[in-house]
Parts: C-alpha cells; structure tokens; sequence
C-alpha cells in the first residue's frame, strides 16, 4: 500500500492550520506549485470524496476538508498565476433566483476546486441574466445550477433556456435536494449530481464529452 | 367548534397518541365559495409581503375569513396559522427575517464570531419585538377563535435547527467538529427559550379543557402539543445526531404532552434508530424529499410498519386517494394519521367511504 504524503493527510484530515507549513516544505523540498496541486491536493480531495460516498464522512468532515485545501490553495494559485499556468477547465456554479441555500453549492465548488477546476461562484439568489454574463466573461466548460426548494426548481429551467437562448452551449449541470434525474431530463440540463462527491466525475465526464 | 364531529375528532387523536385508531386529515381545509360558518368579509391585503405576515389583525382577520369558508370533515383540523415561517424561534434570538411570498429566510447574526463561546448565553426576552409581534399575532386570532376554531402553535423549531439559522449551517458544520462542548451549551439554552416561548404561547391557545393544537402538521391533544425536527440532520452523522440532538430531543418530548417528529428527506434516515430510541417521542411523520416518491408510495410501506412495531405513532403525508387501500392493507389501521389533499367535500366523501371498513 502507497504510504499517503502528509500534505494529503492533512487535506483529508481537515488541518487547516498545518497545511501551509506543509505547502511550503513541499515547495522547498523542490516541488512545483502544480505538481503539489496534481499530486498531493486533488488525491485529498479525492478521498474525501469518496470517502462521503461510502457515508463514512458527511457534510462537517468535508467542509473542513475543503478549507484546509484552501489554505494550501491561497500560497498555490498566486504562484500559478506569475508563472502563467492555469487550471485546464473552468466553471461557473450558483443557486438559482429565489433560492438562498448556499451549502450544497459551496461543496460542490469546493469539490471542483479540489479536482483542479477554475471556479467562479456566483452566490446564491442568481438570476438567469447573471449566469449568462458570467459565462460570456469565463467561457466556462461547466455551468452548475443549485436548488433546494421546489418552489425554486423552474427557475433552473428559465436559466438554462435563457443560457440556450443567448447562444452558449456550455454543458449544463443541476443539483440539490428536490432535483432528481427526471426532473435534469425534462429542463434539458446536460448532467444531474445527486451530491458533491459525484459533481467532479459528472463536471468531468460532461466536459470531455 | 365550526367542526360538527370535533368531538369523534378528539378522541380519535387521543386515540393516536395511545398508537391506536385511524386518523385522516389534511394540510389546511377545503375552502367553498361560500361564508358557511359565519358571514364574514375579506380582509383588505396590505401592501407588503412583510406586513401580510407581521400585521396582527390582518393575520387574524385573514384566518377568520378563509376558516369560515370552510369545511372540515373527517378529521380536518379548524386551526388558524399564526406561523412567522418555520423556525421563528430564531427570531427571539437574534436572527433577520426575510419575508417571501412562499418562505421565510432566516439570515444568521453570529456567522462571523470567531470566538462565540464569548456571546452571553441564549435566553427569552419577553420584550423582543420578535416575540411581541408573535404575541399579538396570537392573542388576536385566540380572540377571534374562542369557541370557534383552534389556533395552532406557530412552528418555532428546535436545537440544531435554530442554531443554524443564528451561525449558519455551514459555519455550524464546522463548529461540531471544532467547538462541540459550546454546541451542546447552545443547544441546551435553545431547548430553554423554546419551553420559555412555548408556555407563553400555550397560555394564549389552549382551549378551557387545557388541550392545544400545532399548526404545522395538523396535530391536536390534550395538554402541549408539537411538531419537533431536526433538517439539519440530514448533513450529519448519526454519532454526532445522537451527541447534539438526542438529548435535547428527549428532554424536549419528555416536557411536551404529546410530540410528533418530522423526519424530512432520504437524507436524515439514518437517525431512525435514534428516534425510536426516544421513549418519550408519541409519532414520527415521514416527509420524501420532492422528486421522489411521495408519501403514500409503497416504497415507504417497510418504513412505517417499522415505526409502528417500534410503539410510535406514525404520520404519512400527500396520501393519494387510491394510496389508501394498499397503505393500510400493508401498515394497518392502528396508530396511522393520513394528511390527504381533498379537493373539496365529494373527494373527502370517497376517502371517508376508502376508510370506512378500517374505522370498524
């Protein structure tokens, strides 16, 4: 068995307050900011992940995950920025108008965060007009829609006719609660995540289809 | 009582309480066209979403007007809605209000504390404006109740839930893992406030013989009655389920005459163990989360025979009219409470002929 490196321990573990010291033992043990991004960020979250798939950790455990790789993420991305590397996919995430749950939106931006995605979170309570402004600005491969009230679920469907009405065809992906694949069927979302662990492989399968 | 069977109606949910006997009942009343009751005039809408749900007299009036347009058969409940939206309790504590035409958000007010265990401990304040708007809400539908109808207890919510509206779900999240003696400290004031609240609301909507409703889910008895949750829950462990909320729960069921827990979504069934755990907790209502199936589906059948061999009551909600033979062919007639949605009188005259052979 791989004997796991302490910096992904750490991510896993939620220490927030020893991952920076650890980021920069890797950087001075000679590691590039990505290869520690590739190598040791994303396993974390990856673990985490799956981990909250099995229903061995719920939403606490991975919410401190996901903080500690921000830690690690604040020294990384700067550097990332000088040397001109960036992230190979971006998305754009929100909960739609009229909805102010933020939680399961923010994990999923988390998650994507920890596969090495670019993400630029919209908040919540977004309109339609918003989405498509931020998709004209990023050119995301990925928009992801949040819901967690029925009273709130057709305005996905608005955003997605409004996102297909001003001519993009990002891959559009929904989640929450009430959402089920049906309901992602019959708005035409391109993907439907029952949760954040599953958003990444749904974000990647979609953009490399 | 402008409910001609009100008293078969009592002793049916004294009944339940006991785990006995069929209840069935709906969310809210079938409204006719028609003042059957008393001749009453609509009640002039204010202008602002937060004036429809804050203005005592039109929340009075409003309630008056609509309960005397309509029927209650079966065990429909007359009970006016004094809700400030679930979780109001909230309110008392410091949290902002922001009224929807279909929900009420709470904003937190210590998301940002990075030492709450500093704040002065949670108590009541009778004075808050909160509570004396929910007071005045109250004593006005009471006045215009008395002998009429009931007025049900707004829905206050409990425990982890009114500490996720004060610091935020996610920042509460956190604090399990980080501060979890200063969650139990909190929770424990909460369940405090809640019983400070509740005896005051009491002493407004009880009725001469001392028995009481709860709005949200329809629910009568003798002495104090409530609906108690938990939607938190659904994003922790059951460890952590029967560290923060067990204790506050049992305690909170033991002070409550008679409690129903409103068990919401796939998600937060993994603390059914603990529930039935709760001795004193009477019924568990059972709420599918939308885009699933609903609750008088056959896929819950094993859930509430469970519940039921545990001694608990059982609630099941948005049952359809042809749902009603299989559901209780599979779960029985003792101890079940139907929320159905009656379009109007016919329809609640064809449940009534469904259940007839259960009521024997």
């Amino acid at each position: 068995m791989n004997e796991v490196h302490p910096l992904t321990e750490a991510v896993i573990a939620g220490k927030h307050k020893t991952v920076p010291e650890l980021v920069q033992q890797c950087l001075a043990a000679g590691e590039k900011p990505l290869e520690i991004i590739e190598q040791r960020l994303v396993p974390g979250m990856t673990a985490v992940g799956e981990k909250f798939k099995r229903n061995e950790i719920f939403v606490p455990e991975m919410l401190i995950a996901a903080r500690a790789m921000k830690e690690a993420l604040k020294i990384l991305e700067p550097m990332l920025t000088a040397s001109g590397v960036k992230p190979e996919f971006t998305a754009v995430i929100g909960t739609v108008q009229g909805d102010l749950h933020d939680i399961g939106k923010n994990l999923v931006g988390m998650m994507w965060k920890g596969a090495n995605i670019t993400v630029v979170d919209l908040g919540a309570n977004v309109p339609p007009a918003k989405f498509v402004e931020a998709i004209r600005q990023h050119q995301p491969q990925v928009l992801g829609l949040s819901a967690l009230l029925t009273t709130t679920m057709p305005m996905m469907r608005e955003t997605i006719n409004a996102v297909r009405a001003a001519g993009f065809t990002t891959k559009i992906m929904v989640g929450g609660a009430p959402v089920s694949p049906n309901f992602a069927k019959e708005i035409e979302a391109d993907g439907y995540s029952p949760d954040a662990a599953t958003a990444v492989d749904t974000a990647l399968t979609l953009i490399k289809s | 009582m402008w409910k001609s069977n009100w008293t078969e109606t009592q002793q049916r949910f004294v009944n339940w309480w006991n785990r006995k006997g069929l209840l069935v009942g709906m969310w809210g009343a079938p409204e006719t066209a028609a003042c059957i009751h008393e001749n009453v005039s609509a009640p002039i809408k204010p202008a602002t979403i937060d004036e429809r749900y804050t203005n005592a007299a039109f929340r009075a009036a409003e309630n008056h007007f609509r309960l005397s347009r309509s029927i209650f058969p079966l065990d429909v409940l007359p009970s006016a809605n004094a809700d400030l939206g679930p979780g109001s309790l909230a309110l008392f504590l410091g949290s902002r209000a922001d009224f929807a035409e279909d929900t009420v958000w709470f904003h937190p007010c210590i998301e940002n504390e990075e030492e709450p265990e500093r704040l002065p401990p949670l108590k009541f304040d009778p004075n808050h404006p909160w509570w004396k708007n929910t007071e005045d809400i109250l004593r006005r539908c009471a006045e215009a109740a008395r002998g009429k109808y009931l007025v049900g207890c707004p829905d206050l919510v409990e425990n982890m839930d009114v500490l996720s509206s004060l610091r935020g779900a996610q920042t509460l999240c956190m604090d399990m893992l980080e501060r979890p003696e200063w969650i139990e400290q909190k929770i424990a004031e909460i369940n405090q406030v809640y019983f400070d609240a509740y005896d005051r609301i009491y002493d407004i909507i009880k009725l001469p013989d001392g028995s009481s409703a709860f709005g949200a889910f329809y629910i009568w008895g003798p002495g104090k009655v409530a609906k108690v949750q938990c939607d938190a829950s659904a994003m922790f462990s059951p460890q952590m389920y029967r560290r923060f909320v067990v204790p506050s729960l049992t305690e909170q069921c033991a002070w409550l005459d008679h409690s129903l827990y409103h068990l919401d979504g796939t998600q937060a069934m993994h603390h059914l163990d603990a529930l039935l755990e709760i001795q004193p907790l009477d019924a568990i209502e059972w709420t599918p989360q939308a885009g699933i199936e609903t609750g008088g589906d056959k896929r819950w059948f094993d859930l509430y025979k469970r519940i039921l061999a545990a001694g608990k009551s059982v609630q099941v909600v948005n049952v359809e009219l042809h749902e009603i033979q299989p559901l209780l062919d599979t779960i029985g007639n003792q101890g079940v409470y139907m929320l159905i949605k009656f379009k109007d009188e016919r329809e609640a005259e064809q449940a009534q002929k469904l259940i007839a052979p259960y009521r024997k």
